[in-house]
């Protein structure tokens, strides 16, 4: 099965409002056995041998992307060889068709090597982003955030504008820095519980293999030792003579060690999120985690709440000791050994019975109150497009709002023009919705680059169409269009399913556009 | 040392917040003096320069509580040991009994590392200095217990937020260590550190560490950024710079401060150099074109450009008469620059200095003409000696708005933009110039010493405090009588929905969680649940005695509820309790619902 040519278009294409990938494949050889080439991938595929080639390819790509853990949102088979792939969570439609290919046509060429399915499955994870990360994008689509990475470094973007949310991994862009700094010692976190009188490991740094003998012998002989930074996992076991505690000191690796009194049984590790504890895992050394959410007592997932209350952070796992974390807290004796700023989820959604509903929880703590996250947006077609926008523009200013603008001329946001080249449609809006600036957007469409390469952006609230513009591009937009059309003088007739509104000139459609979206 | 001593500390110890010196923490001592040593203000203060100048310094702008003699002394060694930038607040009781004289010395805690050694050190510096002691060896008694080991400018830096913060009745408490602060109480307390509280996010904070990626995100938004290029040896450095054209900048992209950062470079020879300079304190080096015009600081908080001073790096003016050494020893010469209470630093030459003035024909030696300006730095970093001019009237909107754009872009609500421009009253967009940097932890120094600049110290505390809503807190004093009062009080807050932090008996509980208790009468009890962050009001039994020894805990409260009209010391406690704000109220009827009602009223906003 050769791949002749793939192409991306971008969010709010006329395929899907998420990102896709077309393929077109090369007609298969007259010898070509599709039927045989299913039963090859019976491991990856179930059901029927689809009748087609295409339908091959698209089931295959499709059961990669479910296999390597980001399922696509769909696939299409537009023309005979011609496969819309729809992104899952993350952009892995393109990297899922290349694989599809050389594996399909390995399996027409004869027998599969064993192994050369999990490699391809193994192959595509490791393009995608972390477990954690994709768990949070696909809360966040199923939110209706339009999730999509940010500019390098800078995380995950959810929502729109002023609404928008930035994350990186579990931290969230309300985290404090002040709470991140903290977080990377142990030994500060310690002495900021401590100083709230929350219950505590004792513990004490020693920067040489002696200084640590003695913390030891302070503690009573036995203990722990431990990096500072609580990026290691599990409590280590605990160590007494001399000889033990200059090997565990130098398998930190590092200037300086944590000297912990030894915890009473292994961690319990508990997620905060929004300052509730949401799961608890059991962290018994040589076993997975269990989920012990219903198990831990009260009073322990409240000294977890509160153990990331007081290092102030959005999203943390806590690790609690106890003698028996299913007491009430005067018999339990539970106490904090870690508290770790921006978890990996993965542990908490491999134990937990529902996974999504716990990602959707974590995602929400991190959004901080973003509501929906969405700011107005009216995207403007035609030739009255550049009068249009402008109008609209200048009457949200007038009512206090930071508009950002992209056009033919430009891209401004809150009166600041950033750009002075052409910025219409998937140039300029992406820019707006990822603007923390800006509170509504107006973005002019240039029709032949929005059917050939989408918008940018998964929607739009209102489209005006003030001038001509071809039927199936007018079709687009109105399904873009969350609420409505507004039809200006040459627009085509639209859809009858659609929300149009009628205008008679430029001023009229911007002021049916704004009423659309509503007051401020 | 030995009974001649002017000094003999009896008993020391510390004192909470809420104790004779008002709403701030203290040190105590009760002395035994001797009259039979004369304090020689002056020969100490000679002295006590040898030993630190900014000790001294700060002993010669501490007044003298009372009688200026052994004991007044001691007390204002004490001070300025701590005192790093502000006097501090001084309390002595002297009195004579059958058995001898001795003084209580309350001194305000200060800035300093271990606070139970500075009664003991000043006691020994006091005496050192009387007998004439070789200075050189209490160098180590200073910096042991006092001052933090950061330049004195930044340590008088750090106190002015603080200082702010307790002028508008919010005293910050030392967390962290030495730089950071907790402020505020229950739900409203937070943590800072320096600048930097909770409008400072993670996120922003480590885009804005890396000079690298922080010049694309801004790029991307069609913010002006100088060009840049990574570079990973001299060779590279080299082609980048020819590149990107001449003159460029190189700099380390994971380092603050201007360290190995080198700009004006005009020929390959000089980027090599610069390279090595970097390459010494980073692997991530970057070359970037050199935007022309000015140095200036555009300081951003909570979306609005608050502050701007134009930087002039490190010059002399030539007067035709004086080498270029004797100008800078003049300017140096200055009182305002340098010293324990100064913002401003002293000229510093280095290499730089001499490449620049070998570029100019110029040595130490050379006598510059009259108004000629010669350069000392090419970067206008306040550690080498620059001196801001304040143009916050005169910043063109559209700068202006870059600078905001650029803080809300990176995720900070609190940010200092470097700002390169020819003119800052015109626009970026017409004469070009733009953003070289953007400081997650500002100084506030550019903008405090520029002449006319704003009070940027009063800025942050605002935007720091800014929503932190104080919390009911009722004190019942008394003994057990009080620790049933303060159940009582306590359950009918928690009945109107207020989760309460209670100190009572052997209770300590603040929302619902037991805290690890230091017992009954110690003030840290009322610190904890002060600082607890799920807390509503806070309600302690406390005993007056305690109050009166170790202090209440915290800098205020609302109510004073006296539940044992008997109670030992009860007339000094309610004098403490009255001094920070709080109400004083007859508890030993039974519990006043109207009363309750009150306190319940004061709950924060949520």
């Amino acid at each position: 099965m050769e791949i002749v040519a793939t192409q991306s278009h971008a969010a709010g294409n006329r395929f899907h409002r998420s990102p896709v990938t077309v393929v077109r494949l090369a007609a298969a050889a007259a010898d070509a056995d599709p039927a045989a080439a299913h039963g090859r991938l019976a491991p990856l595929l179930g059901g029927p041998a689809p009748g087609d080639p295409g339908s091959l390819f698209a089931a295959t790509a499709a059961a990669l992307a479910a296999a390597a853990g980001d399922p696509l949102a769909g696939t299409r088979i537009v023309a005979a060889g011609e496969v819309v792939l729809v992104h899952g969570a993350t952009a892995i439609a393109a990297a899922a068709a290349t694989r599809a290919g050389v594996l399909l046509a390995a399996a027409l060429a004869g027998p599969l090597p064993a192994g050369t399915i999990a490699a391809a499955v193994t192959g595509l994870r490791r393009t995608l982003p972390s477990p954690t990360d994709r768990a949070l994008l696909r809360a966040g689509t199923a939110r209706g955030l339009s999730p999509r990475p940010g500019p390098a470094g800078s995380g995950s973007h959810f929502g729109e504008g002023v609404r928008m949310r930035r994350t990186l991994g579990t931290v969230g862009e309300r985290t404090p820095f002040v709470s991140f700094e903290t977080a990377r010692s142990r030994l500060l976190v310690a002495r900021l519980l401590a100083a709230h009188g929350v219950p505590v490991l004792r513990l004490s740094l020693a920067t040489s293999p002696a200084a640590a003998g003695a913390a030891v012998a302070r503690l009573g002989g036995r203990a722990i030792i431990r990096k500072v930074t609580p990026d290691d996992g599990g409590m280590p076991v605990p160590v007494s003579t001399p000889a033990d505690v200059a090997a565990a000191f130098g398998a930190v690796g590092e200037r300086a060690a944590i000297v912990a009194e030894p915890p009473p049984g292994p961690p319990w590790r508990f997620l905060v999120a929004g300052g509730r504890s949401v799961a608890a895992l059991r962290m018994d050394p040589g076993r997975a985690p269990v989920d012990a959410t219903a198990a831990a007592h009260a009073d322990s997932h409240l000294l977890a709440e509160r153990a990331a209350l007081v290092v102030a952070s959005d999203v943390a796992a806590v690790d609690l000791v106890a003698q028996d974390m299913g007491r009430p807290a005067g018999e339990s004796g539970a106490r904090v050994a870690d508290v770790r700023l921006g978890p990996a989820l993965d542990p908490f959604l491999a134990a937990v019975a529902a996974p999504e509903a716990l990602a959707d929880r974590v995602l929400a703590a991190l959004l901080d109150g973003a509501g929906e996250g969405r700011i107005p947006i009216v995207a403007v077609a035609g030739a009255g497009a550049p009068a249009v926008a402008a109008a609209l523009a200048e009457t949200w200013r007038g009512e206090g709002r930071r508009v950002g603008t992209a056009g033919r001329a430009g891209l401004a946001v809150a009166g600041l023009v950033l750009f002075d080249d052409d910025r219409r449609g998937r140039r300029g809006l992406p820019l707006l919705v990822d603007h923390p600036l800006a509170d509504a957007a107006v973005v002019e469409v240039d029709a032949d680059d929005l059917w050939r390469h989408g918008l940018g952006h998964p929607r739009i609230d209102v489209a005006v169409i003030d001038g001509a513009v071809a039927g199936p591009v007018a079709d687009l937009l109105a399904a873009l269009a969350d609420i409505a059309v507004v039809a200006g003088p040459g627009a085509p007739p639209l859809p009858s399913a659609v929300h149009a509104i009628a205008a008679a000139d430029a001023a009229g459609a911007a002021a049916a556009a704004h009423a659309a979206v509503g007051p401020r | 040392m030995n009974g001649a001593a002017p000094v003999r500390i009896l008993a020391d110890g510390r004192l909470a917040a809420g104790n004779r010196l008002g709403g701030i923490a203290g040190l105590w001592a009760r002395v035994a003096w001797s009259d039979a040593t004369a304090i020689d203000e002056g020969a100490l203060g000679r002295w006590l320069a040898e030993v630190d100048p900014n000790v001294a310094s700060e002993l010669a702008l501490t007044p003298a509580p009372g009688p200026a003699d052994a004991v007044a002394a001691f007390a204002r060694v004490a001070a300025a040991l701590m005192a790093s930038g502000r006097s501090l607040a001084i309390v002595i009781d002297r009195e004579t009994t059958p058995a001898g004289r001795s003084a209580l010395v309350i001194v305000e805690e200060g800035r300093a590392v271990a606070p139970e050694r500075v009664m003991a050190a000043a006691a020994d510096l006091l005496a050192a200095a009387v007998a004439g002691l070789p200075a050189a060896g209490f160098r180590d008694r200073v910096a042991d217990c006092g001052a933090p080991p950061i330049k004195a400018f930044l340590r008088y830096a750090y106190t002015l937020i603080p200082a702010r913060l307790a002028a508008r009745g919010a005293a910050a408490r030392p967390a962290l260590g030495q730089r950071g602060s907790l402020v505020g109480e229950g739900v409203g307390a937070r943590l800072f550190l320096f600048t930097m509280g909770r409008g400072t996010g993670a996120l922003g904070a480590a885009i804005a560490a890396r000079k690298d990626a922080c010049a694309a995100l801004l790029s991307r938004f069609g913010l002006p950024v100088p060009r840049q290029l990574p570079v990973a040896d001299a060779d590279a450095a080299e082609a980048a710079a020819g590149a990107i054209g001449y003159p460029v900048v190189v700099k380390p992209a994971d380092r603050s401060g201007g360290a190995g950062v080198a700009a004006g470079l005009a020929h390959a020879a000089e980027v090599r150099q610069a390279f090595a300079r970097a390459a010494a304190v980073s692997r991530r080096i970057v070359v970037e074109e050199m935007l022309r015009g000015e140095d200036h600081r555009l300081t951003v908080i909570g979306g609005r450009m608050v502050a701007a001073a134009l930087r002039v790096p490190p010059e002399v003016v030539g007067d035709g008469r004086r080498s270029v050494r004797a100008l800078i020893d003049a300017v140096n010469a200055d009182p305002q620059r340098g010293g324990s209470r100064s913002m401003l630093l002293p000229l510093v030459c280095d290499g730089e200095t001499d490449r620049l003035l070998a570029a100019a024909g110029l040595t130490f030696a050379s006598v510059p003409p009259a108004g000629m300006r010669v350069r000392l730095h090419s970067a206008a970093n306040l550690t080498m000696g620059a001196r801001p001019v304040d143009v916050t009237a005169s910043v063109h909107p559209d700068n202006r708005a870059a600078a905001v754009h650029a803080a809300a872009i990176m995720g900070l609500d609190l940010a200092g933009i470097d700002f390169i421009s020819p003119d800052i009253g015109r626009s970026w967009r017409e004469i070009g110039g733009g953003i070289c940097e953007v400081n997650r932890e500002p100084g506030l120094l550019v903008h405090q010493v520029a002449e006319g600049g704003p009070d940027m110290a009063e800025a942050c505390a605002r935007h720091i405090l800014a929503p932190a809503p104080l919390v009911p807190i009722v004190a019942v004093l008394g003994g057990g009588d009080a620790d049933a009062a303060a159940q009582a009080i306590a359950a009918a807050m928690a009945e109107s929905g207020l989760a309460v932090g209670l100190a009572a008996g052997r209770h300590l509980v603040a929302a619902g969680l037991r805290l690890s208790d230091p017992g009954p009468g110690d003030p840290l009890r009322v610190t904890r649940l002060v600082a607890h962050p799920a807390v509503e009001a806070v309600v302690a039994a406390v005993p007056p005695a305690a109050v009166v020894a170790r202090g209440f805990g915290h800098g205020r409260a609302d109510v004073a509820l006296v539940a044992e009209p008997g109670a030992p010391d009860l007339a000094a406690a309610t004098r403490i309790m009255a001094a920070i704000g709080a109400e004083v109220v007859d508890g030993s009827s039974p519990l006043d619902a109207d009363l309750v009602r009150r306190i319940a009223a004061r709950r924060p906003p949520s």
